[in-house]
């Protein structure tokens, strides 16, 4: 028997407050993860309107990057260097590394389509293209067996293990993961608002060849934004290993397709937007599992998110496109 | 300048495919041959198994014990089940990695059809992969036969997977998951305490392997009154925080688990106990692998019988260390036992001098070894299952992440 059935019922451990509250913690760090991933979507979508489908495999290269540098330092269980040292540096040699992968990707993959007048169709396939590539060259160059973080033994477990605050039950990773989202959410608006390769990102966004008439350097904003959504991405790696362990070539393009759809649903070109979505589509896979099932849990969670693009076609701050006549 | 950005772009893209070539071929270790034809003086068969992806750990372990058995029949060694009287064909061994993945079953089955040269194969490890190669397999006359695909319908003809495969073509040396679900359910009722009323939760991976199995455990523990929270993960998505919690409040006394990924019953009994989860784990032969599934305390079931229990096979199993420099993890074993039963075949069909893909497969269900490495008798019935052979094993994780067998098979 479900512990929900279609037409039914709670079961009485559902009803409880802290229950909901463990439902909503696995849906916030979750969340977090794709509103992360769905930030670099919509910046690179909201300078050059192009679906970039290989980030996701940046945030897998991220995380292979993160997975080494804890190998190379000693591993989880007995880390040669601090664990918060350790932390820092899969985060910093992951983003660097994420984020040099965007930039040649950028370089070489959509570039020369670019300068080329290509149709929009072609950057498209070209993504696609560099997407199943980094995904084989995964494969062959570090192998299809899943390898593990194996958080529960960093720091002897104590990263891991829940505290509680009266109802409320987290463990340190699970802030860390939330925290750390918070922080990268912050800077980039800060970055995008504050300085003045934020401001030259923000005129590109609004009209690339515009910006271009203006003196903007649009190809360094393209590199610029490039390098920061896969450095994000390149985070999300090292987080979503820290917190869910596996690593395998193909764990970006699954995280992607979902971080997209928060992207799409969020507004797509908005970063309020992606990290809504985001959040958006971890609680309700979170709140799907604890109160129906979760072998329905994609079933809930895309009905309502068409139901949502129903209601608002260009996502919840998305702005519908001007009609030129 | 452009021209020159081409050259570098076409210079960087021939590099990395030169490189990952490189690196292929360093994996294998071999090239392909192109073989004539069927020989009985030297006969070939396809040796298949997820040599790398999620399962790579079984899949060398398979391969290993099937190197090891040929080693054996061309030398002429003494084998279990083997009578000093037949007359070994040698054989050779066509090896081919399907990453547990059915689309690469089905390239590796195309290979090894067109390959005039093969007269069996050994495979395929999954039930997906024999549902998507094994079609192929039988268009080229190619008898098959598995020492780890359990899924139940590949040899029940009423089903559309038996009724392509089981056909005479599609053989297994290991029991199938009715039984594998009969066993773990009367484990956990009698060696775990499970009982009616008691609440348990299963969890599936949303593929072939693992559904029709939970599917089977659920209806059998509500059969006997268990509370069950029927719960489904596609095997991708490695998030098990909410279902970890979920268990722990509907007070499961018992999780059991079915899926091909060792790593993912790791995490998933790792987020449990966090979550302060003191009840049973179990799962299923899928993730039996002691490298990457080693929580102490958590059961598995698994056709392959603790091998380093049986007397007999001490000093097989101290060849087969020395060979490859590691101990096996028991989960190969079958193969052995499903290779021994190809060799015979081949033998049998070549004592006219002459072999063709349909006598040997037909000579298939002439094997009868009255015992084997595994200490059981082992034929095939008509619908390719084993007749004798074993049960499924309970094997528990011991505190140093190895496997000990608590209830024999």
């Amino acid at each position: 028997m479900h512990s929900l059935q279609l037409l039914g019922y709670f079961q009485s451990y559902q009803l409880s407050w802290s229950y909901f509250l463990d439902q909503l913690v696995a849906g916030l760090t979750l969340g977090s993860l794709y509103g992360l991933m769905a930030l670099g979507y919509s910046m690179v979508y909201g300078v050059l309107k192009l679906l970039n489908f290989a980030h996701g495999e940046v945030f897998m290269i991220g995380s292979y990057i993160g997975f080494f540098v804890m190998v190379t330092l000693g591993g989880p269980l007995s880390p040669d260097v601090p664990v918060a040292l350790l932390i820092i540096l899969m985060f910093g040699a992951a983003m660097i590394g994420s984020g040099v992968l965007g930039v040649v990707i950028e370089r070489f993959a959509y570039r020369p389509l670019r300068e080329a007048k290509a149709p929009r169709i072609a950057p498209l396939i070209s993504a696609l293209g560099v997407s199943f590539c980094l995904q084989q060259l995964a494969s062959i160059f570090f192998g299809t067996a899943y390898k593990q973080y194996n958080p529960f033994g960093l720091a002897g477990g104590t990263l891991t293990t829940p505290w509680h605050v009266g109802a409320l039950e987290m463990s340190w990773m699970q802030v860390i993961v939330i925290l750390t989202t918070a922080f990268f959410m912050l800077a980039l608006t800060q970055l995008v608002t504050r300085t003045q390769i934020g401001r030259a990102m923000r005129a590109a966004s609004f009209d690339l060849e515009a910006a271009s008439m203006m003196g903007i350097d649009v190809d360094r904003v393209i590199v610029f934004t490039f390098f920061v959504g896969s450095a994000l991405a390149g985070a999300g790696g090292v987080m979503n290993g820290l917190y869910l362990s596996n690593v395998f070539p193909l764990v970006g393009f699954n995280v992607g397709l979902i971080a997209f759809t928060a992207a799409v649903v969020g507004g797509i070109g908005s970063m309020p937007g992606a990290m809504l979505g985001g959040l958006a589509i971890g609680l309700l896979k979170a709140f799907a599992i604890g109160y129906w099932s979760s072998a329905y849990q994609d079933v809930i969670v895309f009905c309502i998110l068409i139901l949502v693009l129903l209601i608002r076609p260009s996502g919840i701050f998305g702005v519908p496109a001007p009609q030129k006549v | 300048m452009k021209k020159l950005r081409l050259i570098l772009g076409v210079m960087l893209v021939l590099g990395i495919a030169a490189a990952a070539t490189s690196v292929a071929v360093a994996k294998t270790g071999k090239t392909a041959i192109v073989a004539a034809g069927p020989s009985c003086k030297t006969a070939t068969i396809g040796v298949t198994g997820p040599f790398t992806g999620p399962a790579a750990s079984a899949g060398i372990d398979q391969r290993n014990w099937a190197d090891l058995f040929i080693s054996y029949w061309n030398s002429g060694k003494p084998i279990p089940g083997t009578p000093a009287s037949l007359k070994r064909v040698k054989l050779k061994a066509v090896h081919a990695d399907t990453q547990l993945n059915p689309q690469v079953a089905a390239t590796v089955a195309v290979q090894l059809r067109s390959n005039p040269a093969v007269v069996l194969v050994n495979g395929f490890s999954g039930s997906q992969e024999n549902v998507a190669g094994g079609p192929i397999l039988r268009r080229g006359g190619l008898g098959f036969v598995s020492g780890s695909a359990t899924r139940a319908s590949l040899t029940d003809p009423s089903t559309p997977d038996g009724h392509v495969l089981s056909n005479g073509y599609f053989h297994r040396v290991v029991p199938n998951d009715n039984a594998q679900g009969n066993v773990d359910v009367t484990f956990m009722e009698k060696k775990l305490g499970v009982k009616s009323g008691d609440q348990v939760m299963t969890v599936d991976q949303a593929e072939a392997y693992s559904v029709p199995l939970i599917s089977l455990m659920t209806s059998l523990l509500q059969k006997d009154g268990v509370k069950v929270d029927r719960e489904s993960q596609p095997a991708t998505q490695t998030d098990f925080t909410s279902l970890a919690q979920k268990a722990v409040a509907e007070h499961a006394t018992a999780v059991a688990f079915a899926g091909q990924v060792a790593s993912n019953a790791q995490l998933f009994l790792q987020q449990l106990h966090s979550d302060g989860f003191n009840g049973k784990f179990i799962s299923t032969d899928g993730t039996f692998d002691s490298t990457k599934f080693t929580v102490p305390g958590a059961y598995i079931s698994s056709f392959s019988l603790d091998i380093h229990t049986i007397k007999s096979a001490a000093p097989i199993v101290a060849a087969f260390k020395k060979r490859f420099g590691q101990d096996t993890i028991s989960f190969g074993v079958p193969t052995w036992v499903a290779v021994q039963t190809m060799a015979h075949a081949i033998s049998i069909a070549c004592s006219d001098g002459k072999i063709t893909r349909a006598e040997a497969r037909r000579d298939l269900n002439k094997v009868h070894l009255k015992t084997s490495l595994i200490g059981r008798p082992i034929g095939f019935q008509a619908s390719g299952d084993v007749q004798g052979g074993i049960s499924f094993t309970i094997f528990q994780i011991q505190g140093d992440g190895s496997y000990k067998a608590v209830q024999a098979g």
